[in-house]
């Protein structure tokens, strides 16, 4: 999952990267307005957390223009300002949710995690798929009734294939909404950790929950392809 | 800053009408006098052309063969003076007299037959440079024989060109002096008034400067409206900034006391624990959310405009739908509705009643508006939400209503919306009350009376 934390605080922002790494999301963290609204029109992001006071463009209008770019990832509002005109105007151009300073990081990020599950179109957190159970709260996954031990990138990876079923993800795709920039698109680590879920989620090989199809990408079809 | 031109002035303006009166009414008055003039003297140019015609017919004499002749004594020395400007003459059926003023001078007076007993008085015109007078009659001569004669008298219109122009002179000259005086009594008189308005200027002024509290100049009835709602104004502003001061000071001091904690911590070299930095944070937390909550209720609501109530209620229900995906809102309201109440105050009392009904409901909030029809002239208004959740005791309600008041409570989450709620409702002299909902949960009412 990809994340753009545009916040101006420098203490702040280092605070929430590290938070929303550890918590296996991508973090492009950003300072002003004008560079973000360049992140949120032009990159693949999952969701965006955007503070309204920021230098160069405020992030309403940051807002406004990823919606005129025909974004629909999530976004959620960070500020001080707690009056409901002022929630009104941020929801109304285009936001999903809006978090009060000062804040809790544990608030921030179960909103993080229930506008991703949101977006993926989940009503609750807890998923089931066949035998797979998984809940994207506790981040705890069993199959059939035995839980099962997943290293964070495998976790990433299954989550988002859960959050988008049925879909055809590209590698490249998969690639951008896992990695960080830094990570070398060309490398086949995406098929090695891939290879690594399938053998977990059905050992026996009947199942076959991720489709491979070839020179497009993979698809997860829990009822099979 | 753009500069737009400057409005004249109230004395250029108001000399600028006077100036036009003043002008137009010489005119007007200056045209009448002059034709009155002109009239009276072309009854006294015929008045002295008719006695210079009986003057001629005092000494003209007719033999009986029609021949004319004039020995009289001239009662007119002009008509014997050559080229005095006043002719006369005598014309019969075979002869004519001309006066001797009009030796030398050709006489441009048609020779015209008058009936007997017949007068006219003729004007320049093209054909014709004199004035003139012309009587036809009958004369009995020395022999008894009736001869019919024509007997006119002219005058050049030199003269009363002159005594015309020279009363022009003096009538536009006496007007021009009229005027003048007039505009300069006018600009005396608008001075004053004038005066008055720069002396409101003036105490404004100083009371901008800090020199004087209010307005304190007795002034005329007609500025006294202008110069009781500045005091008031004034006051209003006076106690609002103090407020401000007060809600600062408040503010700062009650950050102290966990800023202290803090502080001595620091100092006496201990380490901060975790919890103990949580709850400093806490009460630092709470206490500017509860200064901030009486700063926004303190503010007076006086003069509210009256809003419409749709625009302002509909997105504030679009917006809880985006954060509660999951619970059916319905807003039912008149189409027009409006309301005497602060745009901020509306969005912040619906926003936290549907939001406190949002959470504790379980899939469906509904929520009426309409006028309150109790309160006259200015509309008041009354908020009905209903939610299908667990509902509240009165006992509940009321501890509802209290939270987040105490500064020592970490004021987040429950409840905490509702006591916004009472505390505009209070700023308004309304009321809120809570009972139980149709649709299973709890019904909170609120409604607002406009000051």
């Amino acid at each position: 999952m990809r994340i753009l934390l545009l916040e101006d605080e420098t203490t702040l922002r280092e605070n929430l990267t590290d938070r929303l790494r550890a918590e296996g999301f991508v973090v492009d963290a950003v300072g002003d307005g004008i560079e973000g609204a360049y992140f949120a029109t032009e990159y693949p992001l999952d969701l965006a957390i955007v503070d309204l006071g920021l230098p160069g463009k405020s992030g309403l209008e940051v807002v406004r223009e990823l919606r005129r770019a025909e974004k629909r990832y999530p976004v959620l509002i960070l500020t001080a300002r707690d009056h409901w005109q002022d929630k009104v105007e941020a929801l109304d151009s285009g936001a999903d949710d809006y978090l009060t300073k000062p804040f809790r990081t544990e608030e921030l990020i179960a909103r993080v995690h229930a506008l991703v599950r949101r977006a993926g179109g989940h009503a609750s957190s807890a998923l089931q798929f066949g035998p797979l159970r998984i809940n994207l709260s506790s981040r705890k996954v069993s199959l059939a009734d035995q839980p099962l031990d997943l290293t964070q990138f495998e976790y990433k990876l299954l989550e988002y294939f859960v959050l988008h079923p049925d879909q055809v993800l590209s590698k490249l795709q998969l690639n951008e909404h896992l990695y960080e920039d830094d990570a070398d698109p060309e490398s086949n680590v995406i098929e090695v950790i891939l290879g690594r879920l399938r053998r977990k989620l059905d050992p026996d090989g009947n199942w076959k929950p991720i489709q491979t199809l070839r020179g497009q990408g993979y698809r997860f079809s829990p009822g099979g392809p | 800053m753009t500069n737009p031109r400057k409005p004249p002035s109230l004395l250029f303006r108001l000399s600028l009408s006077a100036l036009l009166a003043v002008l137009l009414a010489m005119a007007l008055i200056g045209l009448s006098v002059d034709r009155a003039y002109r009239a009276a003297e072309q009854t006294a140019l015929r008045e002295r052309l008719e006695s210079a015609v009986f003057a001629v017919l005092a000494g003209l004499e007719v033999d009986p063969g029609g021949r004319l002749a004039w020995e009289g004594a001239p009662a007119d020395s002009r008509l014997t003076q050559p080229q005095s400007g006043l002719y006369a003459g005598v014309n019969s059926a075979n002869d004519a007299w001309y006066s001797p003023s009009s030796i030398g001078i050709e006489i441009p007076v048609a020779q015209r037959a008058m009936p007997r007993g017949s007068e006219r008085f003729e004007t320049p015109d093209g054909n014709l440079p004199w004035y003139v007078y012309r009587i036809g009659l009958g004369w009995e001569t020395s022999g008894g024989d009736i001869v019919d004669l024509s007997v006119w008298a002219a005058e050049a219109p030199a003269r009363i060109a002159q005594s015309l122009a020279s009363f022009r002179g003096d009538l536009w000259r006496w007007l021009g002096l009229a005027a003048v005086v007039l505009l300069v009594a006018q600009m005396l008189l608008l001075f004053q008034p004038l005066q008055i308005l720069r002396r409101v200027a003036g105490e404004v002024r100083d009371i901008e400067g800090g020199e004087r509290e209010q307005i304190s100049g007795r002034y005329p009835r007609e500025l006294t409206p202008l110069t009781e709602n500045l005091n008031a104004l004034l006051k209003t502003e006076r106690a609002n900034v103090e407020q401000y001061h007060r809600a600062l000071g408040d503010l700062a001091h009650s950050l102290k006391t966990p800023l202290a904690v803090l502080n001595s911590q620091l100092d006496g070299g201990e380490r901060i624990g975790k919890a103990d930095l949580r709850e400093a944070v806490a009460q630092m937390q709470a206490r500017i959310r509860s200064e901030l909550d009486r700063a926004a209720r303190s503010g007076r609501r006086t003069m509210l405009p009256r809003l419409a109530v749709g625009p302002l209620a509909e997105p504030v229900v679009r917006s809880l739908r985006k954060l509660y995906p999951d619970v059916r809102f319905e807003l039912r309201l008149e189409p027009l509705l409006r309301a005497n109440v602060a745009e901020r105050d509306l969005m912040e009392i619906l926003g936290n009643l549907l939001e406190n009904a949002a959470k504790y409901g379980r899939s469906e909030v509904r929520m009426s508006l309409e006028t309150d029809a109790s309160s006259g002239r200015r509309s008041g208004l009354r908020i009905i939400v209903d939610d299908d959740g667990p509902g509240l005791d009165d006992a509940r309600f009321g501890e509802m209503l209290k939270r987040g008041v105490r500064g020592d409570e970490i004021a987040e989450g429950q409840g905490l919306g509702l006591s916004i709620v009472q505390r505009i409702v209070e700023s308004y002299h309304g009321e809120i009350r809570a009972s139980a909902s149709a649709l299973g949960g709890l019904r909170v009412e609120v409604e607002l009376k406009p000051s």
